[in-house]
């Protein structure tokens, strides 16, 4: 066995000896750091989630630029993303006016609805929609079946939740408002918004709920989005609408977060500054308690940056325990986390939850490792003043 | 004082040799608020190579203190400790711990072992700050040699007093050390454990040419072919050589 490998077997026993002995000192203490830590983690690891979620959306919906009625575009938005119905309407023949706009690429309509479902007590989304829809959408597949057979036909295209939640399949009829539709198709798991919706032609939606002639909104894809400002300011000059970019949506949304996130920072690094309270308080009595043994080692001629390394060694066998609790701590609790957040926040994305890439992982751990040693650098060093002397006469 | 002495194993009888430890007009005076104790006076002492050497007194009489600075724990406060010849003194902390460490091995009164860690990780404890190659061969060589291999693994509270103190002898010895310096290492034994401790520090001393220094206030059990130093209020008072 090489000298350096038993140096640091020694060490590792000394460290190891110390935490088991003081079994409810170091639990409390590794449960600190690892409070914090998830803590970290799960703070950061929840706005990564979010923003890729949140970023999943929108490119999910295809347009970069949305038209609604009149009020707040932010609101309409965000209901929009959410699945949600807006009492605004615009008049179809916006869409045609903005669908000729030189600097439109695609367009695409659509009417939202919602219903009250009697079984399950929640709402069930109907989203009018035009034949542009697919070409907004690239990634959205079919299942089975396939597009309207008309755009005038009583027919419906399922998202995947609805068909699996309601086991409906194609050539099934569903009920909308009285009225018997067949179901033409099934959508792929998207992981959106859309696999809770039941889509309908956007004529036929329009008339099942008396909105002839009027839209939700309309999504625009332009040519060049860089000249996005000079259409927008085109279509401000059409009646009652308003104008917003998904871009600005997303700005919007990842600004009230940002706030939000600030707060559980605050919180988060209160707790990890009582965790490292902690760790210099557990690191100061132990050094204290341990100065007759510390003197032997003294005595028996250990160099003081050995002595120090070999208390500093336990500090960091508890910060490291420590942070390995607050991963196994994130990876347990990140569930309940993402759950805190969609009750907390306004507006959370579907299916944002709390990511843990090793980066963020690494990172926090290696933050909490350092501060750590930082905590327990002074403990160490007072261990180091402790005289020889100690070893045959006891403390004084 | 002149001192010209031979190693008892010399090669060539005759030559002239310093001792091993030497203490010369050595005092070490405590202050204390509103108290001035004064431990030793006056102390010279010559002690060669090989040397058997036990320090007796009674309690306060300064045996203690006298080894404590034998074995450079601490500085006199007049006079010099020499140590294979060099002034210790003069040395910095971290010299002087070096020096500890090649030479010098320590057994205390009430053993000092570390509570938290196994009785072999106490004797293997030294080798964190050795250079020694072996040390791990060598622990394992000392536990069998005091009967402790069966006990390796306990910890010190785990072990009774007669065995804690032959751990504590295991560490003293991991290192090599030229000299062994003990501190009533009997004292807090009975009898049967006493008389083996001193068995052993007989045996490192006749078998293995190690010097052995200790200090006691019973000599009850202290072998023959020793060297008696008597300490009374800090002066010695007899030296009696075998």
């Amino acid at each position: 066995m090489s000298r350096r490998l038993r140096k640091f077997k020694i060490a590792v026993a000394w460290a190891c000896g110390g935490v088991m002995f003081h079994k409810v000192r170091s639990v409390l203490t590794v449960s600190g750091i690892g409070l914090a830590t998830a803590l970290l983690v799960g703070t950061l690891g929840f706005q990564s989630g979010y923003e890729r979620a949140l970023q999943r959306d929108i490119a999910a919906m295809g347009y970069q630029v949305l038209i609604t009625g009149k009020g707040c575009p932010h609101e309409a938005a965000t209901l929009i993303l959410r699945g949600g119905s807006i009492p605004m309407y615009i008049q179809e023949e916006i869409y045609q006016r903005v669908a000729h706009d030189p600097e439109v690429s695609e367009t695409t309509r659509f009417l939202m609805q919602t219903l009250a479902d009697p079984r399950t007590g929640s709402h069930q989304l109907f989203v009018g929609i035009d034949e542009n829809f697919l070409r907004l959408k690239p990634d959205v597949a079919f299942q089975r079946g396939g597009w309207f057979s008309d755009p005038l036909a009583d027919e419906a295209i399922l998202g995947f939740n609805v068909a699996e939640y309601r086991r409906l399949n194609v050539g099934d009829r569903i009920e909308v408002r009285g009225r018997s539709v067949v179901v033409r198709g099934i959508l792929d798991k998207m992981g959106t918004q859309d696999d809770g919706t039941v889509f309908l032609p956007l004529q036929i939606c329009q008339e099942y709920f008396d909105r002839r002639g009027l839209l939700t909104g309309v999504g625009v894809r332009l040519n060049d989005i860089s000249r996005a400002a000079d259409f927008i300011e085109r279509v401000y000059e059409l009646p009652t609408v308003q104008v917003v970019r998904m871009s600005q949506v997303q700005g919007t949304i990842l600004g009230i977060l940002n706030g939000v996130r600030m707060l559980l920072m605050a919180f988060g690094s209160l707790c990890l500054f009582i965790a490292l309270l902690g760790v210099f308080n557990v690191s100061l009595i132990t050094a204290y308690e341990r100065v007759p043994e510390l003197g032997v080692l003294r005595a028996l001629g250990c160099p003081t940056p050995t002595l120090f390394r070999l208390v500093w060694c336990e500090t960091l066998l508890l910060s490291v325990a420590g942070v390995l609790a607050g991963a196994l701590l994130t990876f347990v609790l990140r569930g309940a986390v993402a759950s805190f957040m969609r009750a907390t926040l306004a507006f959370v994305p579907t299916g944002a939850a709390v990511e843990t890439p090793p980066g963020t992982m690494l990172a926090a751990s290696a933050l909490v490792i350092v501060l750590s040693l930082l905590a327990g650098a002074y403990p160490a060093w007072k261990s180091c003043a402790v005289s020889p002397m100690t070893s045959i006469r006891g403390v004084r | 004082m002149e001192i010209l002495c031979c190693f008892p194993h010399d090669l060539n009888p005759g030559c002239p040799v310093v001792p091993q430890i030497e203490a010369v007009g050595v005092w070490k005076v405590f202050q204390q608020p509103g108290d001035t104790v004064v431990a030793l006076r006056e102390i010279d002492l010559a002690i060669e190579r090989g040397e058997f050497v036990v320090v007796t007194g009674e309690s306060g009489s300064g045996k203690s203190t006298l080894l404590s600075l034998l074995g450079t724990l601490d500085p006199p406060t007049h006079g010099c400790i020499r140590f294979n010849g060099e002034e210790v003194a003069s040395l910095s902390p971290g010299r002087r711990a070096e020096l500890r460490r090649r030479h010098i091995g320590f057994v205390f009164q009430d053993f000092r072992l570390v509570r938290h860690i196994s009785a072999f990780d106490n004797v293997r404890l030294p080798l964190l700050f050795s250079e020694r190659e072996d040390g791990e061969t060598a622990a394992r060589g000392l536990l069998e040699r005091f009967h402790l291999m069966h006990r390796s693994r306990l910890r010190p509270d785990a072990l009774s007093r007669g065995e804690m103190q032959r751990v504590a002898l295991a560490r003293a010895l991991v290192n090599g050390p030229e000299v062994i310096l003990a501190d009533e290492p009997t004292a807090n034994l009975d009898r049967a454990n006493a008389k083996i401790v001193w068995e052993h520090l007989r045996a490192l001393n006749r078998d293995e040419g190690l010097t052995v220094v200790v200090a006691t206030h019973s000599l009850d059990l202290v072998p023959d072919g020793r060297r008696l130093v008597k300490l009374y209020d800090g002066r010695i008072i007899a030296d009696e050589r075998p």
